[in-house]
């Protein structure tokens, strides 16, 4: 038992310090406060193409599973991350560490956002990424969401030589608050 | 009267069509050229919109890499296919309809005619027209090969 519990003493230290970091509230007299989501998207995708001409195809469909948290001392910036996968034609993963504030318009909320896509398996893929999320409170706790982000790719194996790639995508998806 | 759920969903049907109209508005605009190397299959690398294999810089590349880029993004035909033997031996994408071909087209020059319906081929996927396949393109009577 003993063995047993120094192989796993550390994961243990580590989930409970991950835990104090979620749920801390008393401890430091804030609330903290974490919404999970997932949404899809797909849009545009902008090349390079023959003589410096544009060329546009269809940004492979993905899909994010991600979660923000903020606390009530400081509600601005929402941190949060993504878990991304690639499906169309491929499969892609990656992560999207990113930033956003929100702004209450009626019973709206407006999340403008910044984030840095990272894709690194089958190939990789560096960027930045710009954009607003709409959420639409549907009933307690729970919301749709609606966004436009723009990106632009300036590293990794999956960018063509010569080349710039941008990105316009549309995304819809639904959050849940914790 | 409306209630408030009512409005909400109203509204939120009002901002998820708008979002998928623009999605469908965006994706018609599009072609089948490559804009990454994942956007090509069996190890191609896009350049200039097309995908060409690695080590394949041959003098009659631009009809074969251009049938590579077709094939490569799932627009496959047959003019496409059988011009694509031109330049690609060991070509995984290529498929072993070619393999008879190959041989003999590398020792000559690159058909003009070939490389013509092959281009207009390109052109006419971008802009959404049906391939010419009445063109053979593969000197040998059939799309395999000749075999």
């Amino acid at each position: 038992m003993p063995k047993l519990w120094r192989a796993y003493e550390g994961w243990v230290f580590a989930l409970a310090l991950s835990a104090g970091f979620v749920h801390s509230p008393r401890a430091s007299a804030q609330t903290r406060y974490m919404t999970a989501d997932a949404r899809t998207g797909s849009g545009v995708s902008l090349g390079t193409g023959q003589g410096g001409a544009v060329t546009a195809r269809r940004t492979p469909l993905f899909v994010d599973a991600g979660i923000r948290t903020w606390t009530d001392e400081t509600p601005d910036p929402i941190y949060g991350a993504s878990l991304r996968l690639e499906l169309d034609g491929r499969v892609g993963v990656g992560v999207v560490p990113h930033v956003e504030l929100s702004r209450s318009i009626g019973p709206f909320e407006i999340r403008p956002r910044i984030g840095a896509p990272l894709f690194f398996a089958p190939y990789s893929l560096l960027g930045l990424e710009l954009g607003a999320t709409l959420a639409i409170p549907l009933v307690h706790r729970f919301a749709l969401t609606a966004g436009v982000f723009a990106a632009a790719f300036f590293w990794g194996s999956d960018l063509p030589g010569n080349s710039a790639l941008t990105m316009i995508n549309a995304t819809v998806g639904a959050e849940l608050a914790l | 009267m409306m209630s408030v759920r009512e409005r909400r969903w109203r509204r939120a049907n009002l901002v998820l069509c708008s979002v998928a109209m623009m999605g469908l508005a965006i994706a018609s605009a599009c072609s089948d050229r490559c804009v990454r190397n994942s956007d090509c299959r069996g190890g191609a690398e896009c350049v200039a919109g097309l995908c060409f294999f690695p080590g394949d810089d041959s003098g009659a590349d631009a009809g074969g890499a251009d049938a590579n880029g077709m094939d490569a993004n799932g627009m496959d035909a047959s003019g496409m296919d059988a011009d694509a033997s031109s330049s690609d031996a060991g070509n995984p994408d290529s498929g072993s309809s070619n393999s008879g071909d190959d041989a003999s087209r590398s020792d000559d020059e690159p058909d003009a005619a070939v490389m013509d319906a092959a281009l207009m081929d390109a052109a006419n996927l971008d802009a959404g027209l049906p391939i010419d396949s009445s063109v053979d393109v593969d000197g040998g009577g059939t799309s395999d090969g000749g075999s």
